[in-house]
């Protein structure tokens, strides 16, 4: 047997014409259409830019290696250390509310009353909404004499907010534009973690005399981790990649209160003619998605 | 299970050899085709009434020269860079295009401006092609002896106000027009309207806000100019916290924050055009350039006055345009092509005037009918008399979105503009 077989760990079943052995030979053409496409269009440019990382390489002019140059550069630079800021403020102000949110939507949605199936319906909404359009027609909200403002003005608050011109308030209104559109989405993952678990957990806790409160801890809760796990992991990763709402809505303003990393990136690569900075800003970027899906698997990992 | 990861593990792995062979073997871009083609790809960035002139212009084009053909994009502004480095990197990219004069110097450095060939445009020397446009027009272009590009659309920016909002507080909009920044806000602050519950109906004046850093540049530059400083020294350090550019911050942040002509937040939100305020009547005076006639659609009592400036000291205002370029890696066959195109379309200055708005400073149109009949034409000459281009740097873009933030802390979060200067500074120190 050619020794790169050995090395890939095929052909190695002692019977290499057993039924199990060629099952598996048929296995490998029908993933291979899938693995193809997602080393040509995933690994590839991921390793690519891992790789430009340790160049100064601006697409037009030959690639110079520089080592590690680019990573001390950018650890030096503040404008990145605020654009961190500013996606951790919007990573954070957004998913734990979206959690206890769609949550708690989740709940309600799985409890049975009158036009139920139309509120699911209505709710969600704002998920098949495209970001785009969403962004712009919460910029006309945003707006000092907006509806926004206007129904602020109801409660007490007669001041405008200057939602989208304020370096205090922008970020705000990001994350309150985040919360409104992604909670339903989640809802809809914890509904149907909620409708899995079977229901004989609830009657036998009743009959033991639980309340709802002592239901939700001892039962829901528990089941529902698996669950949790990807809401978590999925809307931070999520979070991690904002773009469009703070490219239409302020360009990164005001004074670079809502410029995000993954803006930073685009204005790097494409205005600064910077494709090394941009790629190592995404290194740095995937790392921490990395690290932090790997503490969140530990924490929420059923040890039993 | 084993089998499957390790095969995956093995794809992986000639991934990653594959891309850093990749990278490290680049060699330079290879020019295109090689055979010379008669074929013109052309970019410009999306201006309804340019695009639509020049689709007419590249039917007449055709029609004069059978066998070159012009392909034409326009894209939209805010696409328009990302697309047009990825094509041009890719090698799908335009024979001729247009860009912002500023961006000049960072194309230069990479080598996708190519320099003029006065031969295509009928001329023997450059610079007879030189003394063919209006004095200093191509001086933005120069670099290093050579012509890199020329106007498309030449503009300073003018102050536009609106008539009947002056002669509305009593004051003739023929002399009582701001001169100094002093008058402009006192007059700004008078010209403010508000309803019943105090919310501002209409501005008296406003600095651009959310178009970006040309728009500020365009605005904030000619301040400094005007307080005898500069963003960048001559050797091309910046020099964005002096005296002279804390002064300019001072007068620009204190018109909104100070004397209240205006309020940044409460614009349009989704401008279809920068001078839609103006353009509604919610905004007395606006700085804006002579392409804006066009876009004037409600606006009829209006007039065109010059740009202030600071008391006591010289007049400084801002020249700026989008230039044509043509792309210094297409073959030399296309480069030639390409610049008879731009000269055929340089020599259409009254069309893209009317038309456009845009003012092309080439020379021989001055006793058309266009020329003679736009308006305010005398008040733009002026201002150009006394104008500067942007500052040239190759990492203008970096530098700019700098002195962006900068005004907008000051503006925006009334920061103290000697400290966020400090901080720009600092930061534009940091740019390699």
């Amino acid at each position: 047997m050619p020794s790169f077989l050995r090395i890939l760990g095929m052909g190695v079943a002692a019977n290499k014409n057993s039924y199990i052995h060629k099952i598996g030979r048929y296995g490998y053409l029908f993933i291979a259409p899938a693995l193809v496409f997602f080393s040509v269009f995933s690994f590839f440019p991921m390793f690519y830019a891992l790789s430009i990382s340790f160049f100064q390489y601006d697409l037009l002019t030959p690639p110079k290696y520089v080592g590690l140059e680019n990573y001390v550069t950018l650890f030096q630079d503040p404008l990145f250390w605020n654009s961190v800021g500013a996606t951790m403020i919007y990573v954070f102000g957004t998913c734990v509310p979206i959690w206890f949110l769609s949550l708690a939507l989740g709940i309600l949605l799985s409890i049975p009353h009158p036009g139920r199936d139309v509120f699911r319906t209505m709710y969600f909404i704002p998920v098949i909404m495209s970001l785009v359009v969403t962004s712009m027609i919460w910029k006309f909200m945003y707006h000092p004499y907006g509806i926004v403002n206007t129904a602020l003005s109801y409660i007490g608050i007669k001041e405008p907010i200057r939602w989208l011109t304020h370096t205090k308030f922008a970020p705000l209104a990001m994350i309150l534009m985040s919360i409104w559109k992604g909670t339903p989405y989640y809802a809809v993952i914890y509904l149907t973690g909620i409708q899995n678990i079977p229901t004989e957990y609830y009657e036998a806790a009743g009959l033991d005399g639980a309340s709802r409160w002592q239901k939700f801890i001892h039962i829901t809760w528990p089941q529902l981790k698996p669950t949790t796990l990807f809401v978590v992991i999925i809307s931070v990763i999520i979070g991690l990649r904002v773009f469009i709402p703070q490219q239409v809505m302020t360009g990164g303003g005001p004074a670079d209160s809502t410029r995000v990393i993954t803006l930073m990136v685009y204005e790097t690569a494409f205005r600064y003619f910077k494709m090394s900075k941009a790629a190592t800003m995404s290194v740095i970027m995937f790392l921490f998605i990395a690290v932090f899906s790997i503490i969140q698997f530990k924490i929420l990992k059923d040890r039993d | 299970m084993k089998k499957l990861l390790r095969v995956s593990l093995a794809v992986i792995l000639i991934a990653v050899v594959a891309s850093f062979a990749f990278t490290a073997g680049q060699q330079e871009p290879k020019p295109g085709d090689v055979a010379v083609k008669k074929t013109v790809a052309y970019w410009t960035h999306e201006h309804p009434q340019m695009v639509e002139l020049t689709n007419r212009l590249i039917g007449e084009y055709e029609a004069k020269t059978p066998g070159v053909k012009i392909e034409y994009q326009a894209v939209p502004h805010k696409d328009y860079e990302t697309k047009l480095l990825i094509g041009l990197t890719g090698g799908t990219g335009p024979d001729a295009y247009d860009i912002g004069d500023w961006n000049i110097h960072a194309y230069y450095e990479k080598g996708i401006v190519a320099p003029i060939d006065y031969e295509a445009f009928g001329y023997n020397s450059l610079q007879e092609l030189k003394d063919a446009w209006w004095p200093a027009s191509l001086s933005g272009f120069e670099i290093n002896g050579q012509v890199y590009g020329i106007p498309m659309e030449y503009n300073t920016f003018s102050l536009f106000i609106n008539d009947d909002h002056f002669k509305e507080i009593g004051l003739d909009p023929l002399k009582d027009y701001p001169k100094i920044w002093k008058e402009l806000a006192a007059i700004g602050s008078r010209l403010v309207k508000k309803d019943s519950n105090g919310r501002i109906i209409r501005e008296g004046f406003d600095w651009p806000h959310g178009l970006g850093e040309v728009w500020t540049l365009l605005t904030f530059e000619p301040l400094v100019s005007q307080y005898g400083g500069s963003l960048i020294d001559g050797n091309g350090k910046p020099t964005m916290n002096t005296p002279a550019v804390v002064n300019a911050l001072t007068t620009y942040s204190e018109l909104l924050t100070k004397y209240g002509v205006g309020d940044a937040s409460v614009g349009a939100s989704c401008p279809t055009t920068p001078n839609i305020d103006l353009d509604n009547g919610n905004l007395t005076m606006w700085i804006t350039g002579p392409w804006a006639h066009p876009t004037l659609e409600k606006l009829k009592n209006y007039r065109v006055v010059p740009l202030p400036h600071v008391e006591g000291r010289d007049r400084s205002t801002i020249l700026y345009c989008w230039s044509w370029v043509v792309n210094g890696m297409a073959p030399a066959g296309r480069q030639s092509e390409a610049w008879k195109w731009l000269n055929f379309l340089s020599s259409n200055q009254a069309q893209f005037l009317e038309k456009c708005g845009y003012l092309q400073p080439r020379k021989g149109w001055e006793n058309t009918e266009a020329y003679k009949n736009f308006p305010f034409l005398d008040v733009v000459y002026d201002d150009m008399f006394y104008g500067k281009y942007m500052f040239r740097s190759t990492k203008w873009a970096e530098q700019a979105k700098v002195v962006h933030s900068a005004v907008e802390k000051a503006v925006l979060a009334g920061e103290d503009p000697r400290t966020v200067l400090d901080s720009a500074q600092a930061d534009a120190q940091r740019i390699k």
